[in-house]
């Protein structure tokens, strides 16, 4: 690691608004399940999660025997509208986030404002990475999401 | 869409707040009553309510339980020795990428409990924020020494 000499290597700012052709209560239980036990990494790659679901509740990878990863703790939750995260992610060194997802209904479906801050020693391989993981995250979300919707199951 | 922007100038990331308050009564009492004004008597500046839960032990959450499961964490108590140190480690209310460390270090002085307070942080804050948190610093302070000095 090289230390940052310019304060844009500091922080790191992604948003991104989805769009899902589901209820809003539908969409933040489907956005809870794919944050935890459907998380994947990619295509057939799964990493399963596990999230509390109250506030300061643990973001977190069991590995079990208590092993494991931290990613965050719940900052904030209000059904359906509301879930944010605090914490490292998966940054092993000195960093904080808040990832937020605000939710709202719109004509067909529902609306998700997400965003992603960080400030600390930002890898740039993360900062490369992290925005096409939200991405694809986003898009296995609003995938089961209507799946769950139209009836199919087979969307894991 | 995918968005990235840049950060704003270094003086913009920090903040650091202090303040010394005078309380005529007991340390033990002091303490007790900074605890009851940062939990269940918590108020915003318009002295509406806003009761808050806090878990006096390490690690323990200090939040806002709407009920339900939902909520806000404001941080995780970070040091507690009864009745001289309370220490918070958390986002705050700050939804954004920012951490705070929030001290008050109680001792005794004559007459009464002196409270040395900071709170220092680091992140995105908006500049339009900072002002918020100096008068609502003082808000509870306030109201942690009224209450401290009428249970004397």
């Amino acid at each position: 690691m090289t230390t940052a000499t310019r304060i844009e290597d500091l922080t790191l700012r992604i948003t991104e608004e989805i769009h899902v052709k589901a209820p809003l209560e539908l969409t933040f239980a489907t956005l809870l399940e794919q944050l935890g036990p459907f998380n994947e990494v990619g295509a057939d790659r799964p990493l399963p999660m596990k999230i509390e679901p109250w506030p300061g509740g643990r973001w977190y990878r069991d590995l079990g025997d208590g092993n494991g990863h931290l990613w965050g703790h719940v900052q904030a939750i209000k059904r359906p509208t509301l879930l944010e995260i605090y914490g490292p992610l998966i940054m092993s060194y000195p960093a904080i986030s808040n990832l937020q997802y605000r939710l709202s209904e719109e004509a067909g479906g529902t609306v998700i404002q997400f965003h992603h801050q960080a400030l600390g020693l930002i890898l740039d391989e993360h900062r490369q990475g992290i925005p096409s993981g939200w991405r694809f995250t986003h898009a296995r979300l609003k995938e089961r999401a209507e799946a769950i919707r139209a009836g199919r199951t087979s969307a894991h | 869409m995918i968005a990235m922007a840049t950060a704003a100038k270094i003086e913009d990331l920090t903040l650091s707040i202090n303040e010394e308050i005078h309380v005529k009564a007991p340390l033990a009492v002091t303490f007790e009553s900074l605890l009851e004004q940062l939990g269940a008597s918590m108020e915003m500046l318009n002295g509406e309510a806003m009761p808050m839960k806090i878990e006096p032990w390490p690690g323990g959450r200090w939040y806002r339980d709407l009920g339900d499961g939902n909520g806000h964490l404001w941080g995780h108590v970070q040091a507690i020795k009864r009745p001289t140190l309370l220490e918070i480690y958390g986002p705050l209310m700050m939804s954004y990428a920012a951490t705070s460390n929030v001290q008050y270090r109680l001792s005794e002085e004559t007459g009464g409990t002196l409270i040395t307070f900071h709170h220092m942080a680091i992140g995105l804050i908006p500049a339009d924020r900072k002002e918020g948190f100096s008068k609502g610093w003082a808000y509870i302070a306030a109201h942690a020494k009224e209450r401290a000095e009428k249970a004397r």
